[in-house]
């Protein structure tokens, strides 16, 4: 009887949390929601004095609050040890986060190396807010993926979003000095969410510092986004089980695959942040030359090229880019920033790899430095796509190196020495796929140049990274195809390992849709702007759909309806036309029979 | 018992000694013809009128009398021989009765002896006949022989070539132009009508005489014939997959001596129904133009002759100042309808088109038995396979789409000048054209932009397998498009009318489809280097339709330099020849690997 008793208060507390822990969830959602509008209000507008008192006091407000209901949170999970581990261990670094951010707001802690940063603090307060807000709306998302919804579906539709709050929020009068019309900033937005990077307003001189930062929130979300969302994407499409049943399956097999899942997810925004850190750096001690208002502006400056360069964006915040006269010579920037955008390009697999071995490295000097121990080797195993990966761009890179050093060497760059032609052709090398800085004037490179930029921007960045494109994986599955039918083989093999089906057969339908996409584009623009060179056109919209970002210099003179289309064609190229087609159309079948198969003569 | 072992032994004997025959006949007939032929060609191609003249006629009296024992005895062998098929025998007849023909015409005393009037000069009845021998021959042999030893793509590949090489030699002649040729352009000329193009650096009207217009006839022809019967064995021997050509060859051989014979035998098939429909072609176009544009009864028939064969091979070429858009032509409905007409069952390919023959021969029949023996009406068993079914469906459905963008994207454009009647013909002509024939009846500078899309769009894709045109092929774009829906909406395999596809299939017509752009884009590449001059949608439009062995042309061909034009010839080369056989002809292996390696997920 009494042990009966004491299950159903256990029942009935359970009960209780689960109710507390998800009503506070859509509490937090609505009420960050709400403040992160009055925060856009904040920033976006002039407005008079006492409403600036007014929300330094809501925002202390809603602090307090916050912290309330995560207390309330860490006590209930103190009680009750239901909850996952990982979100205990969240709610308790997200209670000490906002508990130091009340501290500090309320003067109560006065570092000095917090001094530099004190003009910052709304923008600190945004980011605690975002941070809440995506951690919350993932924990309530997840419940969603339960459900049968067709991920392509969601993935378009986030994009989607971020794309038409960008426009409304570069719209904002505070964000340009002087106005900014719809189409410009609709297209400025998709440029950034999509981490594209072309530009029809110089990003310079149009956008306020606090536009800058609304392009950097853009580019980072895009990019994380795309590392995150479109990998997962591809796995779930890959594996032929519709996600909903793979989530089901390892509940019973794995016992917790989206906990995996989102540790991936974790893993890859640490690893973003981390490289984006050293990368800021780098650029921060390489622009020691150029002139900056305030250490702050300088800082800026770092970050978000930083951003910019490993999201592949190649968004720039001086007038032409690498060819301006500040920062044609400065070498080792420009070796940063392509490295940066070699790393965000590679894919993430990659880049975990390197990220290992580095603290591999480390760790074994430590060990050897401070305990005498011998060094520790882990095996660590590229699997077949990231080698196939690697090869094709290693190769791509140095094809390119050797094409751009021929034609452009004498040309665009006639005015290096041996080292500046080195970084300025490597950089020429790695740019068009899909990071979009220009290395050299792009109204002045050789026809030859030309066409091999279309040709890597069309191939673009390897799958798992922030690149575009059709990807390095898909080229390289298309050439070694042509091989194999060419030789007279049956199957694709490959290191010894033998290509499905299924992946040639995605590669296929890549290529053709991109064609097809691009072919559609090109026809629609050049019919809106007949006045313009055709290869122009055809080069902004490789770069618009494959998410590179050079351009021969047309884009801001197109027409209204040009620029539409190359801001669809931005979203489409980002989202993947097959995707886009897949969030229309797919539909899980089971199909126990087969077809006759049927052969077809070409 | 002992008399039925003698009796063996003596039809064996026979048996022997009519192979033997029959052996050397085919070589007399192979050298003479050989011979002849070189004879021939520098009797026409320098030859002036004089004292060798004498010589010569005398030397072709000769080589006549010597094909014409060598025939008929052939022909008798063929009347008790069994194992050959009856096309082989018919086609052989025909020879015969040619041969016959044309000694009656020599003959001063013969009835027919006034249609020599009509040709300029005997050569030219003589040529052909020659040719036609010395081809068949050739091949008959060549097939027997090479087959076995070589890798068939390369055989395929080598005989263009060789062609081609001939044809430019015969086109370097000086009785060929009235001008000078350069190398560049003669080899140009050749590519273009081996390779069914009809790209033009000189005015097929203008610049070739004569002869010249009968060797680009002759290369046309044999070129269109070459694709109809030798893709055709090429594809299917990559669709059957492990097996090469050789091995099936041998296989057949040890299996069924009959095999090679039937391999032989469609050959023959195809080259009749293709005379057959060239003729009717032929017939329905000089009943179509009026004789007053032309000097004489020889120029008309031959202008007949050139337009069909030129348009059933998706040529292009054209011996008419300004080919179909002069004055004369353009506004004749019935000449663009039936170049229509013969265009798209060129390209249509060959299984339909002899689908198509079967089914008018049975409803021949039915309709004589119906008359004459009161039968009544039959119905023909009307299957399409698969292939077929897909062709068909693309066609018609890019022909309607040419259509009615043409109808729309010009109304107002080039097509101001027609009524409606000619609006409707000239569109269709126009949207038949770019796949892969090459005339047109428009001014090609005067085309707006998205027509000129559009055009490129369908040279792209071009005709449809086993047939003579171009593209990448009706049947690979129809894959590429299920591919991806199928893709989309994540079926496991591609299923189109309850069948699954093969994925090899799949798998070639990715390569297909990827090797034709890479090859596009290269040569856009180069050509932009070599002439930076022009603007980028002519060169693209120049090498899409010297890809597709198209021909239409915005006007730039005659203006590029060299380097250019030898590019656009190794387009056309590899656009005839498809990239796949190509690169196949030096990668080929008999690959039949027992093992099979893990399969792997790539991530794109």
């Amino acid at each position: 009887m009494i042990p009966s008793i004491i299950d159903n208060i256990r029942y009935q507390t359970a009960t209780l949390r689960k109710v507390i822990s998800n009503g506070s969830s859509w509490i937090l959602l609505y009420s960050g929601l709400l403040t992160f509008m009055l925060m856009i209000y904040d920033l976006g507008y002039q407005k008079p004095d006492h409403h600036h008192v007014f929300l330094r006091k809501y925002y202390l407000l809603f602090i307090v609050f916050v912290l309330g209901v995560y207390a309330i949170r860490n006590l209930i999970n103190l009680l009750n040890r239901d909850l996952e581990k990982k979100y205990r261990r969240m709610d308790f670094v997200f209670f000490v986060a906002f508990l130091f951010l009340y501290l500090w707001l309320i003067r109560e802690i006065n570092f000095s190396w917090v001094k530099p940063v004190e003009a910052y603090y709304k923008y600190i307060i945004g980011v605690f807010f975002v941070l809440t807000l995506i951690y919350e709306y993932s924990k309530l998302v997840i419940k969603f993926y339960q459900k049968n919804i067709n991920p392509a579906f969601i993935f378009v539709f986030v994009f989607f979003l971020l794309s038409i709050s960008g426009t409304l929020m570069l719209k904002l009068p505070n964000a340009t000095y002087e106005g900014i019309s719809f189409i410009d900033a609709l297209f400025t937005a998709v440029s950034a969410v999509c981490i594209t990077g072309l530009t029809v307003v110089d990003i310079g001189s149009v956008f306020t510092p606090f536009g800058h930062k609304i392009l950097l929130g853009l580019m980072q979300i895009g990019g994380l986004g795309v590392m995150t969302f479109a990998g997962l994407i591809g796995r779930i499409f890959s594996s032929g089980i519709s996600f909903q049943q793979q989530m089901m399956l390892n509940e019973y097999i794995v016992g917790d695959k989206l906990n995996e899942v989102s540790r991936t997810i974790l893993k890859i925004v640490f690893i973003t942040l981390l490289v984006e850190t050293v990368g800021a750096a780098f650029i921060f001690f390489s622009t020691m030359d150029i002139e900056f208002a305030t250490f702050g502006d300088r800082l800026f400056f770092a970050v978000f090229h930083s951003v910019s360069a490993f999201c592949n964006t190649g968004f720039v915040t001086i007038r032409d880019g690498m060819t301006s006269d500040v920062l044609k010579f400065n070498y080792s920037f420009q070796l940063t920033v392509a490295g940066l955008f070699l790393f965000g390009g590679i894919g993430f697999p990659i880049v975990f790899a390197f990220y290992k071995n580095i603290k591999l490295f480390f760790f074994n000097l430590f060990r050897r430095v401070f305990s005498g121990l011998r060094s520790v080797h882990f095996a660590h195993h590229f699997d077949l796509s990231s080698k196939l990966n690697i090869y094709t761009t290693l190769s791509l890179i140095a094809f390119a190196f050797v094409f751009i050093w021929f034609f452009e060497g004498n040309r665009t760059l006639f005015e290096h020495g041996l080292w500046g032609k080195i970084v300025g052709v490597f950089f020429a090398a790695t740019t068009p796929r899909s990071a979009g800085f220009n290395a050299v004037d792009m109204s002045l490179i050789s026809m030859p140049t030309v066409m091999l930029y279309l040709l890597y921007m069309w191939i673009g960045a390897s799958p798992g990274g922030t690149g575009g494109g059709i990807k390095t994986t898909t080229f390289s599955l298309a050439v070694l195809n042509f091989w194999s039918i060419a030789s007279g083989k049956e199957k694709i093999i490959i290191f010894g390992r033998e290509i499905s089906q299924e992946s040639i057969k995605r590669s296929f339908a890549i290529i053709s849709l991109s064609l097809i996409f691009m072919g559609i584009a090109t026809f629609l623009i050049y019919s809106f702007d007949g006045d313009k060179e055709l290869i122009k056109i055809v080069f902004d919209v490789f770069s618009a759909f494959n998410n590179c970002g050079l351009s021969l210099g047309i884009t801001s003179e197109l027409t209204f309806q040009s620029k539409f289309l190359l801001a669809a064609s931005m979203f489409i190229g980002r989202v993947s036309a097959l995707t886009l087609f897949s969030a229309f159309l797919y539909k899980k079948r089971l199909t126990n029979y087969k077809y006759p198969t049927q052969d077809i003569i070409y | 018992m002992k008399i039925s072992g003698i009796y063996n032994k003596i039809w064996k004997q026979t048996l022997k000694f009519r192979k033997e025959i029959s052996q050397t006949v085919s070589g007399v007939i192979l050298y003479t013809g050989i011979f002849a032929t070189c004879i021939l060609v520098y009797d026409m191609g320098f030859g002036q009128k004089g004292s060798e003249e004498v010589h010569l006629h005398d030397f072709y009296e000769a080589v006549k009398w010597i094909l014409l024992v060598s025939f008929s005895v052939r022909n008798f062998l063929n009347v008790f021989n069994r194992d050959k098929s009856i096309s082989v025998k018919i086609l052989d007849a025909i020879i015969l009765g040619l041969l016959i023909f044309a000694l009656r015409i020599f003959n001063p005393h013969s009835s027919l002896h006034y249609l020599l009037e009509y040709i300029p000069s005997y050569k030219y009845l003589l040529g052909p006949i020659f040719l036609l021998i010395f081809f068949i021959e050739y091949s008959r042999n060549a097939v027997a022989y090479y087959s076995k030893k070589l890798n068939p793509a390369l055989i395929f590949i080598l005989s263009f070539l060789f062609i081609i090489i001939i044809g430019a030699f015969f086109l370097s002649l000086p009785n060929a132009t009235h001008g000078k040729i350069t190398l560049v352009d003669a080899i140009f000329t050749s590519t273009s009508a081996v390779c069914v193009t009809g790209l033009v650096v000189l005015d097929t009207a203008k610049d070739f005489t004569g002869l010249g217009q009968i060797v680009i006839l002759t290369l046309i022809q044999i070129g269109g014939l070459g694709i109809m019967t030798f893709a055709g064995f090429v594809g299917f021997m990559f669709s059957g997959g492990g097996v090469s050509f050789q091995q099936r060859m041998m296989l057949k051989d040890i299996g069924n001596s009959e095999k090679i014979n039937d391999v032989i035998n469609s050959i023959y098939k195809i080259i009749f129904i293709m005379f057959l429909i060239e003729s009717i072609g032929a017939l329905i176009l000089y009943l179509s133009t009026p004789s007053e544009l032309f000097s004489n009864w020889t120029g008309h028939v031959f202008f007949s002759v050139f337009h069909s064969i030129s348009a059933f091979c998706n040529a292009g070429f054209s011996t008419y100042a300004d080919g179909i858009y002069n004055v004369d032509l353009r506004f004749n409905y019935t000449l663009l309808l039936t170049l229509s007409g013969l265009i798209v069952f060129g390209g249509i390919g060959f299984p339909i088109v002899l689908n198509f023959y079967r089914y008018i021969l049975f409803q021949i029949t039915n309709v004589w038995h119906f008359l004459v023996n009161k039968r009544r009406f039959e119905h023909a068993p009307y299957v399409l396979n698969l292939n077929s079914k897909i062709v068909l469906i693309t066609t018609t459905a890019l022909i309607v789409i040419g259509f009615v963008s043409f109808f729309i994207f010009e109304y107002d454009g080039v097509l101001r000048e027609h009524g409606l009647w000619g609006k409707i013909s000239t569109s269709l002509f126009g949207s038949i054209v770019p796949r892969t024939a090459g005339f047109n009846s428009v001014n090609m500078s005067l085309l707006s932009f998205p027509t000129v899309i559009l055009m490129v769009f369908l040279m792209w894709i071009g005709a449809s397998p086993g047939g003579t045109g171009g593209g990448i092929k009706t049947t690979t774009f129809a894959i590429m498009i299920m591919n991806f829906f199928s893709m989309a909406k994540g079926d496991k395999s591609l299923i189109i009318q309850k069948r699954e596809i093969k994925s090899i299939a799949i798998n070639r017509a990715f390569a297909i489809v990827m090797m034709s752009l890479l090859l596009i884009g290269l040569a856009t590449t180069m050509i932009l280097y070599f002439d930076p001059q022009f603007y980028l949608d002519q060169i693209v439009f120049e090498v899409f339709s010297a890809f597709s062995t198209t021909g239409l042309s915005l006007g730039v061909t005659s203006g590029l330099s060299d380097g250019s034009k030898l590019v656009l010839i190794f387009v056309m080369f590899i656009g005839r020849v498809g990239s796949v056989t190509f690169f196949s002809a030096f990668l080929f292996k008999m690959y039949k690997k027992k093992q099979t390696y893990p399969t792997y997920e790539i991530r794109a």
